[in-house]
């Protein structure tokens, strides 16, 4: 009978020096915490590079095109330089309206994946800003023409113009 | 009654820790997971909005330039004022497109780089871009081009991850 009855007793455990592990790791973490998560986009701006060999022909690269947007006013206006014909080139292009005072990056981003879908090895964009574009608005296009998120939860992207230069309108 | 009082006075006061010890297990999981191993070179302007990007990422080692709604700054030192998205009292070269301390100053760091290791990366020096989501293109742009033409051409815009 004795041996039940000291079975009974509840164990104490010595939660002491867990505490004290707790104390000393909650204010480091808390030191270290992120509370927001900081990015980063690549940019750059056009730079002037010495001729290559001049005597060499470039490859023909009919599955590369160069796509230019530019933010105006009223919209984005879109176009391509490439190796392609004037009229293969002239058809990429077009006009994406602002919608209700407010520009359509959805538009833009469901125009920019079937231009590289056609065109799947290409990977530079020139973004031509007017003077008064806001930095959100520029910022807000890159990520339309960059990639596009297949799953969130599972942060699959598609790439698409990875390759950004920011340039002014002449 | 004596003993009794005696007895009373030398009973273990049991404090019972296991809400704390949930609490504090709970706060534990949650820094955990918010723990933060980016570079530290990087810090965050309190006096700009930075823009909200999906992009992905991560910072690596860079020269930072801000550029808030009232001032410009290089790793944290101004350089010139800013009042309603334009450049105040400091000289601009508008033919060249180019803010002249900031040149001077971005030139001297290319200046060193070329005598010494400066990023301990090793990777080509770009510049870590901070700037205030509501200012125009016209700022930003030449900022830009004038740490282009100091031999800095590639930017990492710094934004908020969305």
């Amino acid at each position: 009978m004795p041996g039940i009855r000291e079975s009974e007793k509840p164990v104490n455990l010595n939660m002491v020096p867990i505490m004290n592990l707790f104390l000393a790791m909650i204010p480091f973490l808390l030191m270290c915490a992120a509370f927001f998560q900081v990015s980063v986009i690549n940019a750059s701006v056009p730079a002037l590079s010495e001729g290559g060999d001049q005597d060499q022909e470039p490859k023909k690269e009919l599955k590369k095109v160069t796509l230019n947007v530019q933010i105006g006013t009223n919209g984005f206006t879109i176009s391509a330089s490439g190796d392609q014909s004037e009229d293969e080139l002239k058809k990429i292009g077009g006009t994406i309206p602002k919608k209700n005072n407010q520009y359509d990056f959805d538009k833009l981003a469901e125009r920019i994946k079937a231009i590289h879908d056609h065109y799947p090895k290409s990977d530079t964009v020139i973004l031509l800003p007017g003077k008064d574009t806001l930095y959100d608005t520029l910022v807000k296009t890159m990520d339309a023409t960059r990639e596009r998120i297949l799953d969130k939860r599972l942060d699959t992207r598609e790439h698409l113009f990875t390759n950004a230069v920011v340039s002014s309108i002449l | 009654m004596f003993a009794k009082k005696k007895r009373r006075q030398h009973e273990q006061l049991n404090l019972n820790l296991t809400s704390m010890m949930d609490m504090f297990t709970i706060i534990l999981v949650f820094l955990i997971f918010s723990f933060s191993s980016q570079d530290q070179n990087l810090k965050l302007d309190p006096d700009l909005t930075l823009p909200e990007s999906t992009a992905a990422i991560e910072f690596k080692w860079a020269i930072n330039v801000n550029l808030t709604p009232t001032e410009l700054r290089v790793e944290q030192n101004t350089i010139a004022k800013v009042k309603k998205g334009k450049f105040a009292n400091v000289k601009v070269d508008t033919d060249k497109k180019r803010i002249i301390p900031l040149f001077n100053l971005l030139k001297k760091f290319k200046d060193i780089e070329s005598r010494e290791k400066v990023n301990p990366t090793g990777d080509e020096t770009v510049i870590a871009f901070q700037a205030d989501k509501n200012l125009p293109f016209e700022a930003i742009d030449l900022v830009m081009k004038t740490a282009a033409q100091a031999g800095y051409p590639n930017f990492r815009f710094v934004v908020l991850k969305k």
